[in-house]
């Protein structure tokens, strides 16, 4: 398996893993992180990364 | 061909007046060159873990090509000396998953996640089984970034 990592990184950009995943609406993407599937999966995670995340709202 | 996107996790942003200058020279340079501005903000609507609330963009390329020819375009090169050291950016460009279909977007919200660094590769992989799924039934859609399959030809 290849890691996903960026083509090509630029000026403070690191060369680590990025994921981008879209959701109907802000709420759904803010429930998503909050289920207890995914909470469960980050339990496993622990601290094995250090990851920027953020929840932003797409341009109407 | 599967498109690209450029991810851009502001660090921080020093000087507003830069950065304004160079936002109105980025705009029209980055849509010249293919590109289409799916988030832009300067205040994400959630961050989590190591997340700054902090200016976080996301724009759509035709193919990787496009996007990373967009970053050497004299004028966004303008844009970018315009802006010198107003902020510190975090700008990765990454190949989507597959082709998308993008007739009936109607995506509203994203999570971008940027690594910083992976300390123990076995864990994210476990997590990685559990988290996949668990965001798919919560209605998200990846594009970027899971393990990239490759199709193979006769060229491989």
């Amino acid at each position: 398996m290849r890691a996903p990592t960026p083509a090509k990184v630029y000026e403070r950009g690191l060369n680590q893993r990025t994921v981008v995943t879209e959701f109907e609406s802000v709420a759904k993407a803010i429930a998503a992180h909050d289920s207890p599937g995914y909470q469960a999966a980050l339990k496993v995670l622990g601290d094995a990364c250090e990851r920027d995340l953020r929840i932003v709202e797409g341009v109407a | 061909m599967s498109r690209a996107y450029w991810v851009i996790c502001h660090r921080s942003t020093r000087s507003l007046d830069k950065f304004a200058a160079f936002t109105k020279l980025a705009f029209p340079a980055i849509q010249a060159a293919g590109g289409r501005f799916l988030a832009r903000t300067s205040t994400p609507a959630r961050v989590y873990e190591r997340g700054l609330i902090e200016r976080t963009v996301l724009i759509e390329f035709e193919g990787l090509a496009t996007a990373l020819a967009a970053y050497h375009t004299p004028s966004y090169k303008e844009a970018l000396r315009a802006l010198g050291d107003g902020a510190e950016r975090d700008l990765r460009i990454v190949e989507g998953i597959d082709q998308e279909k993008k007739e009936n977007r109607m995506a509203k919200a994203y999570w971008v996640v940027c690594y910083h660094s992976i300390k123990n590769p076995d864990a994210l992989a476990a997590y990685a089984k559990l988290a996949a799924p668990a965001i798919q039934a919560a209605g998200g859609r990846f594009w970027c970034a899971r393990q990239r399959r490759r199709k193979s030809t006769s060229a491989d």
